[in-house]
């Protein structure tokens, strides 16, 4: 027998030896394993209605199904999701089609550090700087696929570094991104200094770069974008103020119709909080700040970062559905107040039970943007001013009372007053401004401890758009996990009779 | 120890986005020296020694200079002709021609455009150890001599094309007149109007040129675009006197866009063609008695169907 031969047998022996040896740990190790899922199935049926411009759906049936699965075991995970469009639900971004896996991950932390690869979601501050993730509803997924790294570096200091490319649909896209981010808590880190402070500041800076090849021959494009970012939040008290800022080098693209400019955003907030009262005010502005792994997409496909909308989410039907507001990336001031106050019972407002109050406001304005007219020579596009605002995108003010009136009924009423610039929000140019007053009243009857039955008033009255509009929905509850409801929405104010119908 | 060493790591990752991960464009237009340029609804055709090879360093060079402007006669009515004349310091009888078209200028007016191409035997210089005729009139690039072949092979001086009628035959000085007349009485296919905009410490002139169709026709045609001299002073073989103080008259110094020009298609009426050129002025030429002449001719045939001439600096 070779010397060879020896060798490899040896080695047979060994990994034999070992695989017996270890056997009894590897059962062990592996019945302590997890996987957790979860499946959710989704699906419309559609009829052509010409009056309300429902064109005739060809497959009439239209699903979208997910399934979550993750395996975990100690600091190991590794999950997927499958996705299935067949075809997707109308509203969907048309770029869903079929079934795949587009999202799966495997994942290992031990002590201070975590290692994953495959697809994550990962957010850097508010996320101006960078933010993925998934919004099943609106068919939005910028996942990143790729690696990413997570390490504490010290009490208090937190590393993350990442690179990538991003989902788009069942593709990846163009670019690849490339980020880091520092969060220092500065009470952890200098425990010393701070011990027995009643300030807490937590600090942050981050830096995400895209690289994207330049094959344009109109332009010299920048393949290397980045943006940059810093943070802080003190908190004292019953105060907290945050900042954020962040600076991106010139990135042309379809959305800034490729001019140079560099962008910028800031966020200021302040809240201040006690039992029965909250109070916060924040601050925005955005200039050319659509941030995307490819510079040629457009909507909502491959954004790297995101710009927190200054406006309230309602969840009301007519407040929600009809006039949303939506960020506006290439510039946009936005400021909101909200006042969250408890009447206390006994009170002359607050009477048997107490009555909670919420007053919002919220604007939204273009920046004031001056024209350069270098759209031949160095594509700054335009210049602009901190200090004013240019035309209305959004108002809101809106005010909404919880009233418990008795052991079985609850109301809460809202009313509202929003302005909404149809003409950017739409796109629709020429489109008039749209001035709409909404009042709700939500009434919940309580019959039983398992059965409820729930009623939604909802008017809107607006002389611009679509005109007034009115919506029924009734709810039965059978606690704890199953309601049934039945809602109706009549456009009886639109200008053309035909279309004044009950959807 | 492995704390500080991903420490490090972090740092260098961070530097690198911010050093690497980053690339700013001070000019977003490619540079391609020696391209045409559109710029608001103008091509600008550029000459290479400026190293102008985008619309930023146009509007930067346009910007970062005076310019001086001058403008041609309206010739939207008028057909004006062209009168290509060669000649030589040593031919004798060339002076003559000359005389011819200084009296036909004093007739024609504006509608005249004259330009004197030295060019054959008579056009070469003396070796400068003559003393005379030494100044070489011919201009670069050969262009002279490919005239010269092309319109007057028999070589024979004085001789002109008027207008490059009848496929650019040339004629004696004596017939320039009636052929004027003859040309001059037709209607034009087209308007041409110069605008010159010279700057003195560039030694360089924007040649603008708007030219507007006025009729319909199926011809090709070319646009050429010359820079000519007046008065140099200088020798000149004068009917057998060799004058030392001669006045020169337009003498064409550059052909600024190759022999024989840029095609511009047909006429379509109405439509309109802005181009402009900008090229060198040599420092020994005189700015103030410089001019800009463009015209216009089928490609079929040479015939000049439209000119226009325009001084490029008064100072």
């Amino acid at each position: 027998m070779s010397k060879k031969c020896h060798f490899w047998t040896l080695l047979f022996i060994l990994f034999i030896t070992s695989i017996n040896a270890n056997a009894q740990q590897f059962e062990e190790m592996m019945s302590r394993g997890q996987i957790k899922g979860n499946f959710q199935f989704e699906s419309q049926f559609y009829r052509e209605d010409t009056i309300i411009g429902a064109e005739e759906v060809p497959e009439r049936i239209r699903s979208n199904s997910f399934l979550n699965l993750i395996y975990s075991n100690g600091g190991f995970s590794a999950g997927m999701r499958y996705e299935s469009y067949l075809p997707p639900l109308l509203g969907y971004p048309e770029g869903y089609q079929g079934n795949g896996i587009m999202y799966r991950f495997a994942s290992y932390q031990k002590d201070d550090l975590s290692i994953t690869v495959g697809n994550f979601y990962e957010q850097f501050g508010t996320g101006l700087v960078l933010r993925t993730y998934e919004e099943r509803g609106l068919g939005y997924d910028n996942a990143l696929d790729g690696v990413r790294l997570k390490y504490k570096v010290y009490d208090g200091i937190r590393l993350t570094a990442l690179t990538g490319r991003q989902r788009i649909f069942f593709d990846y896209g163009e670019g690849i991104v490339r980020g880091f981010d520092a969060d220092i808590n500065l009470n952890e880190t200098f425990s010393d200094f701070f011990e027995g402070s009643k300030t807490r500041i937590l600090l942050g800076g981050s830096a995400v770069s895209k690289y994207q090849a330049d094959r344009n021959s109109q332009f010299v494009l920048p393949e290397n974008v980045a943006t940059f970012g810093g943070r802080a939040s003190i908190t004292r008290g019953r105060f907290n103020f945050y900042a954020e800022y962040a600076y991106k080098v010139n990135d042309p693209s379809a959305d800034n119709e490729f001019i140079y400019k560099p962008g910028e955003a800031l966020l200021l907030q302040g809240t201040y909080s006690q039992k029965g009262l909250g109070i916060l005010v924040s601050a925005k502005r955005n200039d050319n700040m659509s941030f995307r792994s490819d510079r040629t997409e457009g909507e909502q496909n491959l954004l790297i970062n995101y710009m927190p909308a200054l406006t309230k989410q309602h969840t009301y039907n007519l407040l929600a559905t009809l006039y949303p507001y939506a960020t506006q990336l290439n510039g946009e001031v936005a400021f909101q107040a909200d006042l969250i106050y408890k009447f206390d019972k006994g009170t002359i407002l607050g009477g048997d039970r107490g009555m909670d109050i919420q007053v919002n406001y919220s604007t939204a304005n273009n920046i004031d943007t001056t024209h350069l007219n270098d759209e031949f020579t160095f594509r700054q596009g335009y210049k602009s001013s901190y200090f004013s605002v240019g035309e209305v995108y959004f108002k809101d003010f809106n005010v909404q009372l919880t009233k418990r009136f008795s052991s079985k009924v609850k109301g809460i009423f809202t009313y509202a007053n929003l302005v909404y610039n149809q003409d950017i929000i739409e796109g629709k140019p020429g489109a008039p401004t749209v001035y709409a007053d909404i009042a709700i009243a939500d009434i919940t009857y309580r019959l039983d401890m398992r059965n409820a039955l729930r009623g939604e008033f909802q008017h809107l009255s607006t002389e611009q758009d679509q005109g007034d509009w009115a919506t029924l929905l009734v709810e039965y509850t059978y606690a704890p996990h199953w309601f049934i409801a039945i809602q109706d929405q009549y456009n009886y104010g639109n200008s053309e009779k035909e279309k004044q119908t009950l959807l | 120890m492995r704390t500080k060493n991903l420490l490090s790591i972090s740092v260098l990752l961070a530097l690198q986005l911010f050093f690497l991960g980053c690339e700013k464009v001070d000019d977003p237009y490619p540079v391609n020296v020696g391209q045409s340029i559109p710029y608001q609804g103008t091509e600008y055709i550029i000459d290479t020694e400026f190293e102008i090879g985008n619309t930023t360093q146009l509007i930067t060079f346009i910007d970062n200079n005076n310019w001086e402007s001058l403008t041609s006669p309206n010739n939207s009515n008028q057909r004006f002709i062209l009168l290509e004349e060669f000649t030589g310091q040593k031919c004798t009888f060339c002076p003559d021609g000359t005389r011819e078209i200084i009296r036909l200028d004093t007739i024609f007016k504006e509608v005249l455009i004259p330009v004197a191409i030295h060019a054959g035997t008579f056009a070469e210089p003396q070796d400068p150890s003559s003393g005379k005729y030494t100044t070489d009139f011919r201009v670069d690039g050969g262009h002279s001599e490919d005239y010269l072949n092309q319109f007057n092979p028999g070589k024979a001086f004085p001789r002109g094309t008027v207008s490059r009628f009848d496929n650019g035959s040339v004629s004696g000085p004596a017939a320039w007149e009636g052929q004027i007349n003859s040309l001059k009485s037709e209607s034009p296919i087209a308007s041409l109007t110069i605008n010159n905009h010279y700057s003195p410490n560039q030694n360089a002139v924007r040649v603008q040129i708007d030219l507007e169709w006025l009729t319909n026709t199926t011809e090709e045609y070319n646009l050429q675009v010359y820079l000519a001299e007046d008065h140099i002073i200088d020798w000149q073989l004068d009917n057998g006197v060799a004058v030392p103080n001669y006045d020169h008259r337009h003498v064409l110094r550059k052909v600024v866009n190759g022999t024989w020009g840029k095609s511009i298609g047909q006429a379509i009426q109405g439509e309109t063609i802005s181009i402009q050129y900008i090229t060198r002025v040599d420092a020994d030429w005189k700015a103030n008695d410089m001019e800009s002449i463009a015209f216009i001719y089928k490609n079929d045939g040479y015939e000049v169907m439209q000119a226009n001439a325009a001084y490029i600096y008064k100072p």
